[in-house]
């Protein structure tokens, strides 16, 4: 059996490395692209590495792509104006959007299909995520402080919160130094909360979309499977790097959360610092596309978590339960301001106090 | 099947309960109906709203030993109840002893005083390695006509469902494995007649038909086609014992193939022929015919290709 190799160098190419290498033949990927620039760019390497004489063919793997298809269509034409005919012939592109393959000159065959699937994979697997950190690291360091205030476990030392956050030293001591005025600080060093910081969970609340990486799936078939079903979908999957949420996480937490029905799912995935890998949701239901419309109800939302520790719960049919701090965020999503307050009241350390 | 504009709205319970009353008692055991009258009893019976656009009833004769009494028996009953054969086409004169079998017609025939169906018998294949259509003659009292086995016809007789009027119905499940197999790729045959005005490649019609079915059982059942696969491995280990596993890879083929976009035309003729047949009272958009089709793949090819490979 052949063996994908990957980040391959190339003979000729000092300090060049083929995202993957398979029969000859190089494949290059790019994730979410958006850039027309970066795709030309692109084009123009791939006509450089077909030249060796190790390659046969090049194919470009673009991934979730965000401009469009005939845009791909006018790169492409531009790009066969200007290299060579005999090096564009062994030229090609293929396209993942929504799950669905296409391609230019031809979409891949059904063989080569498992082959990209995991091209993709790795490339999404290795690259580091792109988001500000030191942006996020801020409201990852609020968010374990409420989930420990929340949960009734006592202060936390600035190690404890470091090996929770993966976040050094003076990124801890600068993100308590913000919410200070909300801390009671003991004589180990310690920290907890004195009360709910309402203010920078109001600041959260505004950028939550940002700093959990949110991204909504919506039905595109008209006939939308359940939040139940993917749940139970979910489950088969097996991963415990996936936590449910949401109405249902909430509910888990309290069971007598005053909510009937359950509008969508809600999940967490803990990806650390990478790009979370969202393959997993055609799995869900092929019927799901990813959608950016605020107008459209979405049936599935994922988050992602990117401190080093998920904080997520074990569930008892082997699917975890993100923590209640998600699950609280997911309310607000959601709009049900009144149960968040009703579940952010139902925790110990809101007892006698109602927020 | 013929399909044209004089193609009627029939309510499955009715035509059901007609056709039962029709065949004598003694041989209801030997009848499975299948196709749309069959998906349209299973999934609309209890609920007279919905109906389907079908011209053909498709009689099975079941089993293959009991299939020419049967026939016989079924076919003078019903020409003594003055049923009618065609008065167009090829299947209105029945043959006679000099006749060769592929110049005789099949049995088809009308119910007293109306057009707007007919039933149709057909039988199922002597062997699992009867793959192709294979003619048999029947002798009736009105002349020698032929029963018709296609290879995978099989396949709807196992575990077929009874109904309150004592004949049976093919599992929507099997029908769907016999059509799936039918056409592991896209065929250039066209129907002879016309779907709603269109000719449409049989192929695209057959796998059509499967869309529709694993709709109408999602609609039904939420996730039940990830019940299909375990009916699907006992339907085929039980009609094909020793080449079941040969034929789960060709499954998925045909259906994988109107799925891919270059196809979108061929997709659009299975879309076409459910908006005008088996779905005609809950049309779908195309584009839910297409995530049925991925949704069928998902959840009940690939765990039937997963136990084709078990050991």
């Amino acid at each position: 059996m052949k063996t994908i190799q990957f980040e391959r160098p190339i003979d000729g190419f000092p300090g060049f490395r083929a995202g993957a290498v398979l029969d000859g033949t190089v494949y290059e990927v790019l994730v979410e692209s958006r850039d027309a620039r970066r795709l030309r760019s692109a084009l123009m390497e791939m006509a450089r590495v077909v030249s060796s004489k190790e390659v046969n063919r090049v194919v470009l793997v673009l991934e979730e792509p965000i401009v469009t298809i005939s845009r791909l269509h006018e790169e492409w034409e531009g790009a066969a104006s200007v290299i060579r005919p005999e090096l564009f012939v062994r030229l090609s592109m293929v396209v993942r959007q929504s799950g669905k393959w296409s391609g230019i000159p031809a979409s891949p065959n059904a063989d080569e299909i498992p082959m990209l699937e995991e091209i993709i994979r790795h490339e999404i697997d290795t690259r580091p995520a792109s988001l500000n950190r030191s942006a996020e690291a801020h409201y990852d360091i609020l968010r374990i402080l409420i989930h420990q205030w929340l949960l009734g476990k006592g202060p936390a030392t600035v190690g404890l919160l470091m090996e929770i956050s993966g976040t050094s030293h003076p990124t801890v001591s600068r993100s308590l130094e913000r919410i200070d005025h909300y801390l009671k600080r003991h004589s180990d060093r310690s920290v907890e909360l004195r009360t709910f910081p309402l203010d920078e969970w109001t600041r959260l609340l505004a950028v939550s979309d940002d700093v959990r990486g949110t991204v909504r799936f919506a039905d595109r078939s008209g006939q939308a499977r359940s939040p139940e079903s993917l749940l139970r979908r979910l489950r088969q999957l097996q991963r415990q790097d996936i936590a449910v949420g949401g109405v249902l996480g909430a509910k888990h937490y309290q069971p007598s959360f005053d909510l009937v029905g359950n509008p969508r799912l809600d999940i967490s995935v803990h990806s650390g610092r990478k790009t979370a890998n969202l393959s997993f949701v055609e799995r869900l239901d092929p019927g799901l596309e990813k959608t950016v419309r605020r107008d459209e109800s979405p049936t599935l939302v994922i988050h992602t978590i990117r401190r080093a520790e998920s904080l997520f719960q074990p569930g008892e049919d082997g699917l975890p339960w993100a923590d209640p701090v998600e699950c609280l965020l997911d309310l607000h999503e959601l709009r049900l301001e009144s149960q968040s307050l009703e579940f952010l009241n139902s925790f110990p350390a809101t007892k006698g106090r109602p927020l | 099947m013929i399909h044209d504009a004089n193609v009627k709205l029939i309510s499955p319970s009715a035509v059901l309960k007609q056709v039962a009353g029709a065949i004598p008692e003694d041989f209801r055991q030997n009848i499975i109906i299948v196709g749309s009258l069959a998906a349209g009893y299973y999934f609309f019976a209890d609920n007279p709203r919905l109906q389907v656009r079908t011209k053909d009833v498709d009689c099975l004769l079941s089993p293959r030993i009991e299939a020419i009494p049967a026939g016989q028996a079924v076919a003078n009953r019903l020409f003594a109840e003055n049923w009618q054969l065609p008065t167009e086409g090829d299947w209105g004169k029945a043959g006679d002893a000099t006749t060769p079998l592929n110049k005789l017609p099949v049995v088809r025939l009308y119910p007293p005083g109306s057009t707007d169906w007919f039933i149709e018998l057909l039988t199922v294949p002597e062997s699992e390695s009867d793959l192709d259509r294979n003619d048999i003659r029947l002798i009736t009292s009105q002349g020698h006509f032929i029963l018709c086995s296609f290879g995978f016809l099989s396949l709807a007789e196992f575990q077929p469902i009874t109904t309150p009027f004592g004949i049976a119905i093919a599992r929507p499940e099997t029908m769907a494995i016999a059509n799936l197999l039918h056409h592991p790729a896209i065929g250039s045959q066209t129907m002879s007649g016309l779907i709603a005005g269109r000719r449409i490649k049989r192929s695209n019609k057959d796998l059509g038909r499967v869309l529709a079915l694993a709709r109408l059982a999602e609609a039904k059942e939420e996730d039940s086609l990830q019940k299909w696969p375990e009916l699907w491995a006992a339907a085929l280990q039980s009609r094909f014992p020793a080449s079941w596993r040969k034929l789960v890879p060709r499954v998925g083929t045909g259906l994988r193939q109107l799925l891919r976009p270059e196809n979108e035309a061929d997709l659009e003729e299975a879309h076409h022929t459910c908006a005008n047949g088996l779905l005609v009272s809950q049309s779908p958009t195309l584009k839910l015919l297409e995530v049925t089709g991925e949704r069928l793949i998902q959840d009940a090819i690939e765990p039937l290709e997963t136990l084709g490979r078990a050991s």
